[in-house]
Order: C-alpha cells, then sequence, then structure tokens
C-alpha cells in the first residue's frame, strides 16, 4: 500500500520505523503525515505495527 | 460488502462546514481577484459531482455496495463545493455562480466501462489530492489555505475507497478487472497518450461533442491549465507524486512492481495477450 498524504508506500515507514522504532502514535507522526493528512492508512500501519512489535504495543501506552 | 466500513471511516473524520472552518480568520489582504476567480471555478468543478454520481449509479445497478458508497461521495463532494460556494458569499459574493453556471455541469454522461469509471475516478481522487495541496501552499490566506487542506484530505479517502471497491472487483473478476485498471493506470499517468489526464477533461457525450467535457462547459474553459501551469504551479515534482501515489497503489492491488508508467503498460500488453489467448 502507498500512503498518498506521506507520498511514501507502508514498506517504507516500516522501514524507517525499523531503523529507528517508536512507539505507535510517535512512528504515526515521525514517519508519516497521517496526522495532518486524510487517516486512511492507520489502521492498515496499526496492523504492520502490531506484527511486529507485539510485545511493545501491548505493554506501553502510546495514547498521549 | 464495503459500505458499512467505509461509512464508518468516513464518519470518523466527518467536519463541519459551520464550526470546524476557521471563517474568523480571513484575511483580505492576502487575495487577489484572480485567486477568486480559480475558488469559483474550483466551486463549479465540484458541483459535476452530480452527473458523475448519476453516472456511477447507472451504470452499477447491479452493485448494491458500490452504489450505497456513492451515496457519501456525492454528499461529500457537494459540500466541498458548498464550502467554496460559503467562502465567495462571506468574503467576495460578486464571485459566486450563478444558477445556471452550476446547472452548465450537469449534463448527461454516455454508458461506460463500470470498472473504467471507477479506475478513472481512483486516479482522478489522488490527481486532485494533490492539486488541492498544491492549492493550499500556493495560497497565503489562512481560511482558504484550510480548506483546501480539508478538501485535500477528503479526496485521498475517497481515493481509498474507491481502491478497497478495486480490490473488491478483483475478487469476483480477475482479469476483467486487471485489464480495465491497468489500462486506466496506463491512460492517467502517460501525460503523451493522454493530456487530459482529469476526469473533468475527458469528453463524455458523444453527441455534445465537442461541448462534452466538464471542464469545457465552465464560464472560463481555458482556466484550469492556467490555473495549474501560471498560478499554482502544478510543476513536474507534484505530477511526479501523483504517479507515485496510482502506480504504487495499482502494485500493491496487482501485485506486481511499476517504477514507472512503462512497466504498467508493459504489463497491460501481456494482459491484453492473456485475454486474448483466453
Amino acid at each position: 500500500m502507498y500512503c498518498i498524504c506521506s507520498d511514501k508506500s507502508h514498506d517504507d515507514i516500516m522501514k524507517q520505523q525499523r531503523l529507528d522504532p517508536l512507539p505507535f502514535d510517535s512512528m504515526i507522526s515521525t514517519y508519516t503525515c497521517c496526522t495532518e493528512g486524510c487517516g486512511s492508512c492507520l489502521e492498515d500501519l496499526r496492523a504492520l505495527f502490531e506484527m511486529e512489535y507485539p510485545m511493545v504495543h501491548s505493554t506501553i501506552s502510546v495514547k498521549d | 460488502m464495503l459500505f458499512p466500513s467505509i461509512f464508518a471511516r468516513l464518519e470518523e473524520n466527518r467536519w463541519n462546514l459551520g464550526t470546524d472552518v476557521h471563517w474568523q480568520n480571513f484575511d483580505a489582504s492576502k487575495l487577489t481577484q484572480r485567486h477568486l476567480h480559480g475558488i469559483k471555478m474550483n466551486a463549479i468543478l465540484e458541483w459535476s459531482a452530480m452527473p458523475t454520481a448519476e453516472m456511477f449509479l447507472r451504470d452499477n445497478s447491479q452493485d448494491t455496495d458500490f452504489s450505497a458508497f456513492i451515496s457519501i461521495w456525492f454528499f461529500e463532494e457537494q459540500k466541498h463545493s458548498l464550502t467554496l460556494l460559503e467562502y465567495l458569499k462571506r468574503f467576495a459574493p460578486e464571485f459566486c455562480p450563478t444558477e445556471d453556471e452550476l446547472s452548465a455541469v450537469r449534463f448527461s454522461f454516455d454508458k461506460a466501462p463500470a470498472l473504467e469509471s471507477l479506475a478513472l475516478h481512483f486516479c482522478g481522487e489522488i490527481r486532485l489530492n494533490q492539486w488541492y495541496r498544491c492549492a493550499k501552499a500556493y495560497h497565503n490566506e489562512p481560511v482558504i489555505r484550510q480548506i483546501y487542506g480539508i478538501l485535500a484530505n477528503d479526496e485521498a479517502r475517497h481515493a481509498r475507497a474507491y481502491l478497497d471497491y478495486m480490490r473488491k472487483s478483483l475478487e469476483t473478476g480477475n482479469l476483467e478487472a486487471s485489464l480495465a485498471f491497468a489500462k486506466i493506470g496506463v491512460l492517467m499517468t502517460n501525460a503523451r497518450l493522454n493530456k487530459a489526464m482529469h476526469p473533468t477533461n475527458l469528453h463524455v457525450n458523444k453527441a455534445l461533442y465537442p461541448d462534452d467535457t466538464v471542464n469545457g462547459r465552465l464560464p472560463d474553459p481555458e482556466w484550469l491549465g492556467q490555473w495549474l501551469s501560471h498560478e499554482i504551479r502544478f510543476d513536474s515534482q507534484w505530477e511526479k507524486k501523483v504517479e507515485q501515489g496510482i502506480l504504487s497503489n495499482l502494485s500493491s492491488l496487482l501485485g506486481q512492481e511499476f517504477s514507472d508508467s512503462r512497466a504498467l503498460r508493459s504489463y497491460y500488453k501481456t494482459l491484453i495477450r492473456t485475454a486474448t489467448n483466453a
């Protein structure tokens, strides 16, 4: 998938996340434009995030 | 059925014309007559969702799920027009289009292959998202900047919804759908093959030709080209973003890597050979 608001593929977003891992909300605000954009990719990105970081997501609250 | 989840997604992002647009931030000193002319033309262009919705409902009478989605799409596109009309009404009423000018872009479209129309509008929404983002960057007046930003996000959500329906079509009619999507993708990413590049530039009614494009029925038919090239300056960098948005999403949809329009064209030719031999 490709995020048109961020002008980046989901793969590229996850690659950046792998290089410098962040909690989900920080990943979104740092590596994407979804916060100011349309938000359609958030669900898919969360699924990718949860696949790669199941423990992080279940043990750390990332809600501001 | 996709409609309930798409409805929920769009409802979650619903904005209010009266309260979410910061009308109080208006700054008349940052606006020119030419800006206002552009806002008027875009208000009329958005109004042309009406014949498009009529076309979609007519050509998808067998698809109740997609037809239900069109109810939201139509509502949101008319809201875009209304938002721009409200801007003009508040700050430059002399630029408000007349009802006749709005009516002029409502005309019958010839019947078209439903899957191609779907792909065409997916590409059109990606393009419109970038046009509005570019317009936001171009304008200095805070309210119209905010409005173009809101509209850009809505168009991106529409592109995503169209993409969801394209994916659904692939599950039931793989080759036919792949052919339609690749064909339109080639046309919409290659300016040499097709200068139209957006649904509003396409001829859609043989009986009315040549007066059968939405842009041609604007009060200023030359406006869009001027606006893109000489005002907001939608240059090759912006064009690249459109191309990348279309090709990358089609890559994900069709399970192939399309690094450029040529790769998609080559894939399309392979599909044609497969269909011919089938």
